[in-house]
């Protein structure tokens, strides 16, 4: 009886011992795991080595201690420092060279590296890197056309981007919009036609035809008009008031009627656009990549 | 055949009384809880993250025969002089090897498919906490070819094993040989490739260079065995490359266990 007493009362001071310890050591680790330099230092190719058939799960655990550490900045509504992202850079290379095809990294790479440490070139190389191991996926190049056209202010570079993205087999149908849109903006307005008629012929699906000639359509429909502005400035060296004065001059027959709804007007900078902003009434294909992911 | 296949029941019941099932049972369940709630805590990749878990569950759970029952089950015949008795009978020693062999096969087969049907659980489970949305794209197809070759991997190990038992008598030296195959197995292709790029600052004598090439076709290439990524992305494993890693696997068993009966025949059991 005595014995058992004792070995009750072993037990219950090696497990308060335990938990102390255990306590203890937690909050140790979380004053080191404000540092992620060790592990981000580590060689790519040696830790891809040493993981022998885990590549898999040694990157999903890289990846968790890096979306830690940044959560635990974002809880403390701080931000790190270039050093700190340089090795946030290194550790997501590093899950990316253990697992390309392994889509949250990229995801991290342009939130955080791209969009809040304004690390664009390392993030497009990466981002590009999904490109070519992401076949199926039009997301790579959808995040390098939004870093080159919004961030960078690379026109041209965007349209390229966009143009293989639209391609991917699982893009949806508003990014041939999205294209269009661009393009338009850039003056671009025949790559734009050119570009949803290829997509247009590519394309088995009769739905997706349909959304696409009505977008020809209205693109051709803003072509005709802009020739009629152009023909006015050759004219009278000076823009017109309005549309109208173009059918009034007969440089136009008359204006078209817009099949998204709008009605077509022209812009400060002798432009034509609509009112509709050529989108579709449908709520479900406006939405965004992130919308419809989420959903 | 007969007598192989005997012996190879015996050899299976014998691996169940050391209570394997129950423990893989338990790492089962653990997998399952486990792998549900840490893909949870990530942000797309969820059925990636949940197949990671379990496949590497399912490879683990395949590695413990090779590792611990296949060298103390031979160690335990040779030690306790079950073999004189197994021997004695009218069984030659390459029909003890080859029934000894499939037994443990037997073995690999039961524990991988247990755990296999326990990441089908846990994609399930993955299904009801998350949304199937997440777990769509997953190709049940791959899983099945990714668990089949990483099972003939550890066949091969098993083979080493066999071999490295017919040439030394003691089970500690059997370890470190099978540890050693192992980490060779797993690494040296991408020592082969790092070896081939040219990587600045870093050089490499002609004969190493050669000797790392010899090694690798020498000691098996288990890292070839490791499909689980292209499982975990669902993407699509081609006839010709699971038709070449069986062919691959096959012959290195044929070759082991070739040996192994060659050094097992000499072998002075007295």
């Amino acid at each position: 009886m005595k014995r058992g007493i004792s070995l009750a009362i072993v037990v219950c001071i090696a497990s308060v011992l335990s938990w102390y310890t255990c306590k203890q050591l937690f909050a140790l680790h979380t004053d080191q795991q404000s540092s992620l330099e060790t592990l981000s230092i580590l060689p790519t190719e040696i830790v891809k080595t040493a993981s022998f058939e885990f590549k898999g799960i040694t990157s999903d655990y890289i990846m968790l201690k890096t979306m830690t550490y940044l959560g635990e900045h974002l809880l403390a509504r701080t931000t790190p420092n270039m050093g700190e992202w340089q090795n946030v850079y290194n550790l997501l290379k590093l899950v990316i060279h253990l697992d390309p095809l392994f889509w949250d990294p990229y995801v991290l790479v342009e939130t955080m590296l791209v969009m809040q440490a304004g690390m664009i070139e390392q993030g497009n190389e990466l981002l590009e890197q999904a490109a070519k191991v992401r076949t199926q996926d039009y997301r790579p190049y959808f995040l390098l056309w939004y870093n080159a056209f919004y961030l960078q202010g690379d026109v041209s570079k965007a349209e390229q981007y966009m143009n293989k993205a639209v391609r991917r087999p699982n893009a949806p149908t508003y990014l041939a919009g999205v294209a269009s849109r661009m393009s338009l903006q850039t003056g671009r307005l025949e790559s734009s036609i050119t570009l949803l008629t290829q997509l247009m012929n590519e394309t088995p699906n009769t739905t997706y035809k349909e959304y696409l000639q009505k977008r020809i359509v209205a693109l051709q429909m803003l072509g005709y008009l802009e020739i009629g502005v152009n023909k006015y400035k050759k004219k009278f060296n000076k823009l017109p008031n309005d549309l109208n004065e173009l059918v009034e001059l007969q440089l136009i027959e008359k204006i078209p009627t817009d099949p998204y709804g709008g009605s077509f007007f022209l812009t400060k900078n002798g432009g034509v656009y609509t009112t509709s902003k050529l989108l579709q009434t449908n709520k479900k294909s406006a939405q965004t990549p992130i919308q419809e992911e989420k959903k | 055949m007969r007598v192989i296949f005997d012996i190879a029941i015996f050899t299976f019941k014998e691996g169940l009384r050391h209570r394997i099932l129950y423990g893989v049972i338990i790492f089962a369940s653990l997998m399952i809880c486990l792998s549900v709630l840490l893909s949870g805590m990530f942000m797309r990749d969820i059925s990636k993250i949940l197949l990671d878990i379990c496949l590497s569950a399912v490879s683990l759970g395949g590695l413990l025969i090779p590792f611990f029952l296949a060298i103390n089950l031979i160690a335990y015949d040779l030690e306790s002089r079950t073999v004189y008795s197994i021997l004695s009978l009218p069984v030659s020693r390459s029909r003890y090897i080859l029934g000894k062999y499939f037994g443990l096969c037997l073995l690999i087969f039961l524990i991988m498919g247990v755990l296999t049907i326990a990441t089908f659980l846990a994609i399930q489970g993955g299904v009801f906490l998350f949304s199937a949305y997440y777990f769509s794209s997953i190709s049940v197809t791959s899983i099945i070819i990714a668990v089949a070759v990483a099972a003939l991997g550890n066949m091969v190990l098993l083979g080493c094993v066999f071999f490295w038992s017919s040439v030394t008598t003691s089970s500690f030296l059997v370890t470190l040989l099978t540890l050693a195959t192992y980490t060779i197995g797993q690494t040296i292709e991408e020592i082969v490739r790092f070896m081939a790029v040219q990587t600045p600052g870093v050089s490499f004598s002609p004969i190493f260079k050669k000797a790392i090439e010899v090694i690798l076709y020498i000691f098996p290439n288990l890292s070839s065995f490791d499909l689980k990524q292209q499982a975990a992305h669902a993407q699509i494993i081609s006839l010709q490359h699971t038709g070449l890693l069986f062919g691959y696997g096959l012959a290195y068993i044929g070759v082991m266990l070739g040996l192994t009966i060659f050094f097992f025949s000499r072998r002075d059991l007295s």
